[in-house]
């Protein structure tokens, strides 16, 4: 993947794809994300009787006048939220991580054209930071290079354990894309419920290889665990790889299940589809912003 | 214990250089090692499959268990497949004589058991199994019996050979002669170098050597039953005119009473049959039946009797038909001349009654034979056939005109077995008035005098005329009076006649049918005619009678039907004791080792290959 993110013809991609993002989005995505906290922002959010103290211009004279009545207006406070690229790099991902890199650089780029703080992690069985949160067009360049060297490595991924060692470092609420086959032992759920707990806006990105979904070969064979190394010898039967198809249709369900139970965005794709076209279904989709309005 | 462990077997290869390839068991074994390492195959989803196929140790266990038994199995194979090429056989230091197999051929072994198979079937069976457990380059012959030994194959080490022979075996209709099967054991195991087994349907006769090893084949169990004519007859009748005698004798083993009936037909000159009689009969368990029945108005000819029992059919058919013969009254016509013909026509009348053997005739033109007592008319030759008593004058009967009366005539015989001398002692006969005479060149003397060359009794032939000269005087001795007198004059009526009786009314098949020593007319040979066609045969041959139909000699106007009538065929003879007369080859089954160490290494690598084909495609 060297220089593949960084090269020209890889540019012209993300700004293209910019520019058909701010099309679909119709500015929606933007840096101004509403917050619970009322303060000086724009967007009117309530009234609230005056005390001492609070500022002179934020009383509503109209309705002074009308009711007699000293209350001031309340505004949302804007604040700009950072999006957390959470990117698996675990072994499992070795021949989709070059796309999940792809749509990761994409989300990125676009945000920080939006002037949103973008943070990269790879997520392993440790949360591995890849780039502090930072904002500006100008970090760009340091995020497409810091995503070409990303490299399948680690043991199991352990997404409960990346969820906590995110929310103990940046304990700010921000935008949660987790970019992964989610193939993880130890599940999703708890993982998936803790980031929600956090505050977080999660969005959940399956990506899967077509050779995931099916087993092709039979017979005798030493199975291994590409991350862990883990191996066993077993005899596969044309009913062992019908159960094991099955097995897995039932894993994405129940990630489905456990997306939609939590209110979680949720996009899977497989590394046949390009990346701009799975970033540009993802936002025509409206699936980033989906989970912000109706949290908001 | 019992202070034995058993009877070690020693084993030998015949093929040892092919224990060599035992030696593939290494580079098999490493090739297989190299074989079931099962392929690395990565998974994403590697906890899935865990949960699907959770790893139990009985599982592991028997995994690795299973790689190793196929490793156990190819080497079985290769082993069994280098054991069995390596040809082992057991070597049985004990008895190593060479095995004479004899099968009985007779036909009782047509008998068609329950399952559809016949006793010879059976006894092929069992044979074959001893010979396919030959071992150890142990020979054996292979030979067959009815009424006669037949040899199938000589001694060999070649179980092939013997088995082809084997084939070659097939069923006879002769019963069996036990005195040739005894004959030939006495012969093969006086020795004590051979085993002769004797492969059967019945128990061991006692009269049988004790040597010969008798075993009885076929299914345990009870037999299909049988009946079957064992004797026939039909013969005119002694008391009606064109009437005939029927006789026959039935015999059945079936074990409770079976119903049935006789047909008694006539056979015209194209080979069709009219039914004459229909006799019921009803056969009661352990009775033979008898049957003598008249039937008026038979015609001479031929005629079959069958047997056709009501419910089905019997085990064997051979023997439920007889071919019978009804022959023509045609007495042989005599006329006595000479002085005092009394006594001669009496003894001549004496036969006359007897089925019309002999007819008195006055006229000698219209004689067959003339009995003449003394000096003989001049007649041009050919003449009719002469019995001449008490010689005298010049005759060409005889070489000179007899001379001197013998002191004392002491018979000698030289032929006491020919027909003209049936019934007859005649070393016993009073020769007195006996001459001495020499015979005509090419005489058959049947009797001179003791210590002279004098003839007694003698036959001459010349120019188609033929004489038997008896050379006493029958007054003188008293000859007339003797009972020997009418059966002397009825033998030589006879023989001289053509009407020789050691031709038998009913043959047997089996049976030895001696040819008359005296061809009437020039030929010199009997033309036979059998069943399976025309023969020629040269004078006093001896012919076995091998097919069931008729036999004729057109040349002494002689027909017979010839058919199985053996009591020991038509019934099971000791076959419950066939247990007790089984001695198993020795051998797996009958096999050699080498058959089923062939056998296991296919169907190991059969098996082999089933798990194989499990472990490449699950």
């Amino acid at each position: 993947m060297k220089g593949a993110l960084t090269s020209p013809a890889f540019i012209r991609r993300l700004e293209s794809l910019h520019l058909l993002a701010r099309k679909v989005l119709g500015g929606r995505l933007q840096a101004q994300r509403r917050s619970t906290r009322r303060g000086s922002g724009v967007a009117f959010a309530d009234y609230a009787p005056y005390y001492p103290g609070d500022d002179y211009r934020a009383i509503d004279w109209r309705v002074l006048a009308r009711f007699d009545a000293l209350l001031i207006k309340l505004f949302e406070v804007e604040e700009d939220t950072t999006l957390h690229l959470l990117v698996d790099t675990s072994r499992s991902m070795t021949a989709k991580l070059t796309r999940a890199c792809e749509v990761a650089a994409a989300l990125g780029y676009i945000a920080l054209h939006h002037h949103e703080t973008v943070a990269l992690h790879w997520m392993e069985d440790r949360l591995r930071p890849a780039l502090e949160p930072g904002r500006g067009r100008a970090r760009v360049w340091e995020l497409l290079r810091t995503l070409e060297s990303a490299e399948a490595q680690g043991a199991d991924t352990d997404l409960l354990q990346c969820a906590r060692q995110l929310h103990s470092r940046h304990r700010r609420r921000g935008l949660v894309v987790v970019i992964s086959d989610f193939f993880c032992p130890e599940g999703y759920e708890r993982a998936l419920s803790y980031l929600t707990w956090a505050g977080h806006e999660v969005f959940c990105l399956q990506l899967l290889d077509p050779a995931d979904l099916t087993w092709s070969w039979l017979g005798d064979c030493d199975l291994t665990c590409v991350e862990t190394g883990s191996h066993r010898r077993l005899t596969i039967t044309q009913g062992d790889a019908d159960r094991f198809a099955e097995a897995i249709q039932n894993w994405n369900a129940g990630l489905e299940r456990c997306c939609k139970d939590r209110q979680i965005g949720l996009a899977a794709t497989d590394t046949r589809a390009a990346f701009d076209h799975i970033v540009l279904d993802l936002l025509r989709r409206g699936g980033l912003t989906a989970a912000t309005e109706h949290r908001g | 214990m019992g202070g034995s462990l058993g009877k070690m077997v020693a084993v030998t290869f015949l093929s040892p250089a092919f224990l060599w390839s035992l030696a593939l068991l290494l580079p098999l074994a490493a090739l297989f090692l190299i074989r079931v390492k099962p392929r690395a195959r990565p998974t994403t989803a590697y906890f899935l499959w865990e949960r699907l196929k959770p790893e139990n140790r009985p599982s592991h266990l028997l995994r690795r268990l299973r790689d190793l038994f196929s490793l156990l199995l190819l080497a079985a194979a290769v082993t069994a497949a280098a054991l069995g090429l390596a040809d082992p056989r057991g070597e049985d230091e004990a008895d190593t004589r060479p095995l004479l197999l004899v099968i009985d051929q007779s036909a009782s072994m047509q008998r068609r058991l329950a399952d559809g198979r016949t006793l010879l079937d059976h006894a092929s069976e069992a044979a074959a199994g001893w010979i396919r457990a030959l071992r150890g380059g142990r020979q054996a012959a292979l030979m067959s019996v009815d009424s006669d030994l037949h040899q199938q194959a000589r001694l060999t080490a070649h179980p092939p050979e013997l088995l082809r022979a084997l084939d070659q075996v097939q069923p006879g209709g002769l019963p069996l002669d036990e005195a040739v099967l005894a004959e030939f054991a006495e012969t093969a195991l006086a020795s004590e170098e051979s085993r002769v087994l004797f492969f059967t349907d019945a128990a061991k006769n006692p009269s049988l050597p004790e040597g010969l090893e008798c075993i009885a084949v076929g299914p345990a169990g009870e037999r299909p039953g049988n009946a079957g004519l064992v004797a026939a007859d039909l013969a005119p009748s002694l008391t009606l005119n064109g009437a005939a005698t029927l006789l026959a004798r039935l015999v059945h083993d079936f074990p409770q009473a079976v119903t049935g009936r006789l047909e008694l037909s006539r056979r015209d000159e194209a080979g069709g049959e009219s039914l004459i009689r229909v006799l019921p009969l009803r056969l009661e368990p352990g009775q033979p039946r008898r049957l003598v029945e008249e039937v008026p108005e038979a015609e001479p000819g031929r005629w079959v009797l069958r047997w056709r029992p009501d419910a089905g059919a019997d085990a064997l058919a051979l023997d439920d038909a007889v071919d019978l013969v009804l022959p023509a009254p045609r007495p042989v016509r005599v006329a006595v001349t000479g002085v005092e013909p009394f006594f001669a026509q009496q003894a001549v009348r004496a036969f006359a009654s007897e089925r019309g053997t002999l007819q008195v005739v006055t006229d000698a033109a219209q004689a067959d034979v003339i009995l003449s007592i003394g000096e003989l008319a001049a007649e041009p030759a050919p003449g009719p056939a002469r019995l001449i008593f008490r010689p005298e004058g010049d005759s060409p009967w005889w070489a000179e005109a007899p001379g001197a009366e013998l002191d004392t005539p002491l018979p000698l015989l030289l032929e006491p077995e020919h027909p003209l001398l049936r019934f007859l002692d005649a070393a016993s006969w009073d020769f007195r008035g006996a001459r001495h005479l020499r015979p005509p060149a090419g005489s058959l003397v049947l009797a001179r005098q003791e210590g002279d060359e004098t003839p007694l009794i003698y036959l001459a032939r010349r120019d188609g005329s033929r004489v038997a000269v008896v050379n006493l005087d029958p007054v003188a001795s008293g000859f007339y009076l003797s009972p020997a007198f009418p059966v002397l004059v009825r033998n030589a009526a006879l023989a001289l006649a053509g009407r020789d009786e050691t031709l038998p009314p009913q043959l047997r098949l089996g049976q030895r049918l001696v040819l008359p020593t005296e061809i009437p007319g020039e030929a010199d040979r009997w033309t036979l005619e059998t069943p399976a066609g025309a023969v020629k045969a040269r004078a006093g041959a001896v012919v076995r009678v091998h097919d069931a139909g008729f036999y004729a000699l057109p040349e002494a106007d002689w027909t017979a039907g010839a058919a199985l009538l053996a009591a020991g065929e038509s019934i099971s003879v000791g076959a419950a004791e066939k247990g007790a007369l089984s001695p198993q080859p020795a051998g797996l089954g009958g096999r050699p080792w080498a058959w089923w160490l062939g056998l296991l290494a296919v169907g190991v690598i059969t098996l082999e290959s089933m798990l194989y084909h499990r472990r490449r495609v699950g």
